[in-house]
């Protein structure tokens, strides 16, 4: 194709760095973490040394996080690769080669391919906390061998804040999208490149902190952090607390690219009606970020003030704690928003290049993502029907329910396109299929925690337990892991091993539903939502659904193995190896430093869906004008 | 001659996109002011405690209101590229940061953040704290930047353009806290 | 073009097929589940598991519907290998009546579901609240980790025992002392947080005598994290007959 000549030509005079890996190269890592360490130790113990405490203290330990927050970014090259020269400094180089992945930078793959090396890890290690958690339900009692009920309370407050915060607000939006967005919008780079490349760097102290929470104390309030319990059940929350607010932070840096870069950079020809739906999905997902994310800072900072300062926001005789639970949920229901929509863009995106079909309803697709976006905005209420007025329930009721009719239009769009199709199942297509039928029980259930009488008995109780993790884990992570072997190819050059990736779906698919939909059933039996202790008529059905856990964490080191062996071994894939329309295939795989060379701009002359025998080329390419 | 070097070619906004998209993150600073503007009256009631002082309010409500005149020379400065011009508007501001946090500082010292309007008075007012230090590095940064490479900072201007949104931003939302927090 | 069209109604006439068996077989399985439900033990369950039991056939049905098309398009349009890569001659990009049928059923449904099982059961609720003229007051107090009540009218103070008439509507007046709880017996189909600073009220009618020993539903269990002890965070329940109430209140007043 004439498109990848023009490319070929110029890329052979960038002049790219070749060097092969070094472990010189991995020099930021180290000064990041030493730096880090040192900052915070100084920090806090300084802070301990003025206020005659301990350093585990809450202000002690909050003082330390920042101040080792702050020196972890110098280290990490955020000094050099961009203060320095902001302040009229030398200017810094660019690293090209393999280096960029070991330290700040400006680039938005190599900040993509990082989120989602640490989404694996933090994946693995929230994970591990999952299996202890199911462990110590393996018996009613109180286990003495395995987790006091301290440590399990610890255990699964860990578990749930790093799933969502660490892994599955990432994962997709991160490790994916910000890959993805400036190639399938035509352009080298999203718009604020340095903030998308500081944005990984906030992520490591945060959930470094949380996981270490315990040695301070722990918190045991779960993932919301609910006062007054929060002040006073370990020192903690104030980890948790910033943990999470940093990672918010970093997600809404995310979200301010996705949507300047949506807004301001689509390349020549790309009205919003070419706009490719992952995009969409995208910018629907920041869109709630930068409106809604407000509200939960002010949460987490007053829940911190309570804890360091000394007010009295949600605790003492004049608090209010029920204000935290509506400033907590304005984001946080919003944010499994942040995390599905990408999802469903996913399988939006990979179903009409599969099934050689042009997206199906396309218009009401996007109605969709952007409408569950803006209804998502007014209903977090839902969350705690059991703690409001009764006047508040039948509004909110209403709204959330909805909800189902935009996401509706996803399985609309979904089915017309493969619907007359020609459908080419891999493993990531399988798995795009399975994310469906997952969802759909997860968003099935989710009425009846919108329904208000059906919700004051399930509400709290393993059933809402089984609906989102229906939702979070059968949904957004079947689709994370679909979308790594889409866009395999993309971003290593080799394709992944087929046979592995379809056994682990079914493998995935048998366990999950094993562990989770039992859930449903103990929920409705009366078995409620963290305890580490239940009654013996429970004892079978948590026994099933434990040992089920374990296969489906047995699993997961399969599609590992695959990536890390298929990134190194595998088969060699062609530059577009789906037959794919999109725009993000149009250019070399894997993609150079520089995605297409200086004088080049692509312009799109049609839609990126049309698949028919006689169709045109979507995308040409042109010479940049010049100014 | 176009700038072909890495730098350039993978940092490719416009400075439209760049000046633009920077209203993204105003959004949501100002969204989260909003809230703690809305949330007063749940924790402070209606009432104002008589300890605080009204005079140093009033003061740097003001002050906040006369900075935009540097504000505007500058962006003035900006637009006719004189890059140099702008620093001793930048300057200025610098200086009227470093008033605003004393006063902060100053106000915290008229109240108890155990009580209910100390507390939210208190959180809201470390907000715009910190949001002066921002605005002193990043005016720092932009003087500096002009100063030792002005051909840096003249291919840059966006930059400079977004501090001083900023700045506008941060009195707009002054204001708002004022009338929040002072008066109603 | 009129070959590929005569295909899709072949097709579609598949789905209807195998939608009618997948409604057979899940409406089957939901109609042993529901048989097998737990107890009810108040008006209020009756109400709230109405509602559950409702959805639930709706889901199946729904589930069936949605994701019988889904598995039976995708098996039944799968192209033979990843090497076949011919576009199908359906190329539409939209077809009305699919859209406009998915629509009015959407909104149609999400609209009866607010009316019911929604509207309708709190309207049930709030109705059991409204009409009690005399209700048993008990007031609760949770702190970490336990259960207090008092019968303020029969003058019973600070019981670790919850003891009710069968038959009787009771004003469950929940306070705590420290963190936030939830007053929860699953047996009886309602909770209600309970919040530091306020007062809140759950009114429930027992309509089925038991202890926590011959049914563990009957019990209080904290249904809000509230530190360790959370999972022990429970009372034993006895509901009784009025004439054995009165005998209770009569041994244990002051």
């Amino acid at each position: 194709m004439a498109t990848n000549e023009i490319q070929e030509n110029a890329l052979n005079n960038m002049g790219v760095d070749k060097t092969p890996f070094a472990a010189s190269m991995l020099f930021p890592l180290f000064r990041a973490t030493l730096w880090g360490l040192t900052g915070y130790f100084a920090a806090a113990w300084i802070t301990a040394l003025l206020f005659h405490t301990v350093i585990v203290n809450p202000l002690p330990a909050t003082v330390g996080y920042v101040v080792g927050l702050i020196c972890w970014l110098m280290g990490s090259g955020v000094w050099e690769g961009w203060i320095r020269r902001a302040f009229g400094g030398k200017e810094a180089p660019t690293y090209t080669g393999i280096e960029r992945y070991f330290r700040f930078g400006p680039d938005s793959k190599s900040t993509a391919v990082r989120y989602v090396v640490l989404n694996i890890v933090t994946f693995f290690l929230a994970g591990m906390a999952a299996m202890a958690i199911r462990i110590e339900l393996l018996t009613p009692d109180s286990t003495s061998w395995w987790l006091s009920e301290i440590q399990y309370n610890q255990t699964f407050g860990i578990h749930g804040l790093m799933m969502l915060l660490g892994v599955v607000a990432s994962a997709i939006v991160g490790g994916v999208g910000y890959y993805l967005i400036p190639l399938m919008l035509g352009t080298r780079n999203v718009v604020f490149p340095k903030l998308l490349g500081l944005s990984w760097w906030l992520l490591p102290p945060a959930t470094f902190a949380v996981f270490m929470s315990p040695t301070i104390g722990g918190f045991q309030t779960g993932w919301w952090g609910y006062p007054p319990l929060a002040q006073n059940s370990g020192s903690g929350i104030v980890w948790y607390v910033l943990g999470a607010a940093t990672i918010l932070f970093a997600s809404l840096l995310g979200a301010i690219n996705i949507a300047g870069t949506m807004v301001y950079m689509r390349a020549k020809g790309m009205s919003l009606g070419r706009v490719p739906i992952f995009v969409w999905g995208l910018f629907a997902a920041a869109t709630i970020l930068v409106v809604e994310s407000p509200a939960t800072y002010t949460g987490a900072l007053m829940d911190l003030s309570d804890m360091i300062a000394g007010s009295h926001f949600y605790t003492g005789p004049t608090g209010h704690p029920l204000a935290y639970l509506d400033q907590f949920w304005f984001l946080f229901h919003p944010e499994v928003y942040v995390f599905i929509l990408p999802a469903f863009a996913i399988w939006l995106e990979i179903l009409p290049a599969a099934a050689k079909r042009p997206l199906f309803a396309r218009g009401w697709a996007i109605a969709g993502l952007v409408g569950v976006s803006m209804l998502g905005a007014m209903l977090g209420v839902h969350h705690y029907f059991t703690a409001v007025s009764d006047a508040r329930m039948p509004i909110f009721m209403t709204i959330t329910e909805t909800v189902s009719i935009p996401t509706g239009f996803i399985y609309l769009s979904a089915i017309g396109t493969i619907w007359g199709g020609r459908l080419r199942i891999n493993a990531a297509v399988l798995l795009v299929l399975m994310a469906m039928m997952n969802f759909l029980i997860g968003g099935l259930t989710g009425i009846f925690n919108a329904d208000v009488p059906a919700d004051l008995q399930l509400h709290n109780t393993y059933w809402v337990i089984a609906h989102f993790h229906y939702t979070m884990l059968g949904g957004v992570i079947f689709s994370w892991i679909a979308a790594l072997y889409w866009w395999f190819p993309k971003v290593t050059g080799r394709k992944i091993n087929e046979f592995w990736g379809k056994f682990h779906a079914w493998w995935f698919f048998v366990f999950f539903n094993c562990t989770f939909f039992p859930m449903f059933i103990a929920g409705i039996e009366g078995m409620n939502r963290r305890i580490a202790i239940y009654l013996p008529y429970l004892h079978d059905i948590n026994l099933f659904m434990s040992i089920s856990s374990f296969f489906l964490g047995a699993g997961f080191l399969i599609p590992l193995a695959n990536l890390l062996y298929s990134w190194r071994y595998g088969p060699k894939a062609e530059a577009n190896p789906w037959g794919s329309n999109g725009l993000e295939w149009q250019i070399k795989s894997p993609t150079p430093y520089v995605p297409y060379p200086a004088g080049t701009e692509p312009e799109v002359v049609g839609p990126n869906d049309n698949y028919a025998a006689e169709a045109k080329e979507p995308v040409i390419w042109v010479p940049t004008p010049s100014k | 001659m176009t700038d072909n070097s890495y730098a350039k070619l993978m940092d490719p906004a416009s400075e439209r996109a760049k000046r633009g998209a920077f209203f993204f993150l105003i959004l949501f600073a100002a969204i989260i002011f909003a809230m703690w503007d809305l949330a007063r009256f749940l924790w402070g009631g209606t009432a104002v405690p008589a300890t605080l002082n009204m005079g140093v309010g009033v003061a740097l409500t003001v002050l906040m209101l006369v900075s935009l005149v540097p504000v505007m020379a500058a962006r003035k400065k900006l637009d006719q590229g004189d890059d140099a011009g702008i620093v001793s508007s930048l300057a200025t501001l610098i200086v009227v940061s470093l008033v605003m946090a004393g006063g902060i500082v100053y106000s915290w010292t008229t109240l108890t953040i155990g009580s209910g309007y100390g507390g939210i008075y208190d959180i809201t007012s470390l907000w715009f704290l910190v949001h002066f230090v921002a605005a002193i590095l990043a005016l720092l940064a932009s003087i500096m930047k002009i100063t030792r490479t002005p051909e840096r900072a003249k291919s840059e201007r966006w930059v400079s353009y977004n501090v001083l949104t900023f700045w506008g931003g941060v009195v707009i939302l002054w204001v708002a806290f004022f009338i929040v927090f002072y008066i109603a | 073009m009129n070959a590929a069209k005569e295909n899709l109604w072949k097709a579609f006439r598949g789905l209807v097929v195998f939608w009618i068996i997948g409604l057979a077989i899940g409406e089957t399985l939901m109609a042993w589940g529901i048989g097998n439900w737990p107890i009810l033990g108040s008006i209020q369950a009756h109400i709230t598991a109405d509602a559950t039991t409702y959805l639930l056939w709706q889901a199946v049905a729904i589930y069936v519907l949605v994701g019988g098309a889904v598995v039976y398009s995708a098996f039944r349009f799968r192209a033979s290998s990843m090497s076949d890569t011919a576009a199908p001659a359906y190329q539409a990009r939209t077809w009305a009546p699919f859209v406009v049928t998915w629509l009015v059923l959407a909104i149609g449904i999400n609209l009866a579901n607010t009316i019911y099982p929604g509207m309708v059961g709190l309207e049930q609720l709030w109705g059991i609240q409204l009409d009690t003229k005399n209700p048993l007051v008990i007031d609760v107090t949770a702190q970490q980790w336990k259960w207090t009540f008092s019968y303020p009218k029969q003058g019973v103070t600070d019981v670790s025992q919850l003891v009710v008439p069968e038959g009787r509507t009771i004003d469950f007046v929940l306070r705590t002392k420290d963190v936030m709880h939830d007053f929860w017996v699953p047996a009886w189909g309602e909770k209600k947080d309970v919040i530091p600073n306020e007062v809140r009220h759950l009114f429930i009618t027992p309509t089925m005598l038991g202890t926590t020993a011959t049914n563990p539903m009957l019990r209080v269990q904290c249904s809000l994290i509230c530190g360790n002890g959370h999972p022990l965070m429970r009372a034993p329940v006895k509901v009784v007959t009025p004439a054995d109430f009165k005998a209770w209140v009569a041994n244990n007043s002051f």
